[in-house]
């Protein structure tokens, strides 16, 4: 496993989740959300380090299975090992998540996972375009 | 992609994931989730939904198997424990975080340990999952 590569597609990643993050949750789809979510569960102002901290966490995940793949990535194979993970992911948080709490109704439950494999296949698109342009380290 | 081992890998997986999520958060650390959540946000339902439980389940299922399918080799019980736990702890940190970040339901001490049981949770799922692949020949074609 080459680190630096990881290291890399980890940070651009993030950077590129949070950007688009904000774009699509907090102007395109801010309305749709607090419309399906239950009231006063949403901070008023939402900490942005929490979210910053996770955002790196799941860009390594996608990093770890571009990286995994054998050829040299490319940016539609990054788009859909993003999207492939963002669907997967959200279908498998935000069903349990349906079924513990009331938080959300199910139109919110089959329509966030859909908006997270576009976040996400944007964002493994962009970790894609990056390490096609980092050559790989000889102990890799 | 073999689709027989994926949906294979992917069935098994989420008959783990509920079965091991049913030990580990309703049994082993239920007061845990209680004694974390900031009181009276009436967020929790009860009883709880299975059938969403169920399909979140083969969701995470199928990408557990899909990072085990994807590494070279035949996949063993270690490998797949470790793929399964990395995937897990991951994938809850983000999830725990964001949804930290956004609402008001937990303290910070769920997003912290939540991620620990769900390593274990999807490790699990992991090693059962690349004992069942290792026993399914793959296709020709894959």
């Amino acid at each position: 496993m080459d680190i630096k590569r990881i290291v890399i597609g980890t940070i651009v990643g993030a950077v590129t989740m949070h950007i688009v993050g904000y774009v699509v949750f907090e102007i395109l789809t801010a309305e749709f959300y607090a419309a399906n979510s239950m009231s006063g569960l949403y901070r008023d102002a939402s900490l942005q380090w929490a979210i910053a901290l996770g955002e790196f966490s799941l860009t390594a995940l996608i990093t770890l299975g571009i990286e995994s793949r054998s050829s040299t990535p490319s940016i539609a194979g990054g788009f859909i090992t993003g999207a492939v993970i963002g669907l997967l992911l959200w279908i498998g948080v935000d069903f349990v998540l349906y079924g513990i709490w009331n938080a959300q109704n199910l139109t919110l439950t089959m329509v966030d996972p859909l908006l997270g494999a576009i976040q996400y296949g944007i964002v493994g698109a962009a970790i894609a375009a990056v390490l096609a342009r980092v050559p790989k380290s000889a102990m890799a | 992609m073999d689709m027989k081992r994926l949906a294979i890998g992917t069935v098994v997986g989420g008959a783990t994931l509920f079965v091991v999520g049913y030990l580990i958060f309703d049994l082993a650390t239920a007061d845990f989730y209680v004694a974390n959540l900031i009181a009276d946000t009436g967020a929790y339902r009860d009883p709880s939904l299975q059938w969403a439980f169920v399909l979140g389940d083969l969701a995470s299922g199928a990408l557990v198997t899909l990072g085990i399918t994807s590494r070279p080799g035949t996949p063993t019980i270690g490998s797949g424990l470790l793929t399964g736990a990395v995937i897990g702890f991951l994938l809850w940190l983000h999830a725990d975080l964001t949804l930290y970040g956004l609402t008001n339901v937990w303290n910070i001490t769920t997003p912290m340990i939540d991620p620990l049981f769900e390593a274990i949770h999807h490790g699990t799922a992991g090693a059962v999952i690349a004992a069942v692949l290792a026993r399914v020949p793959r296709a020709a074609t894959a």
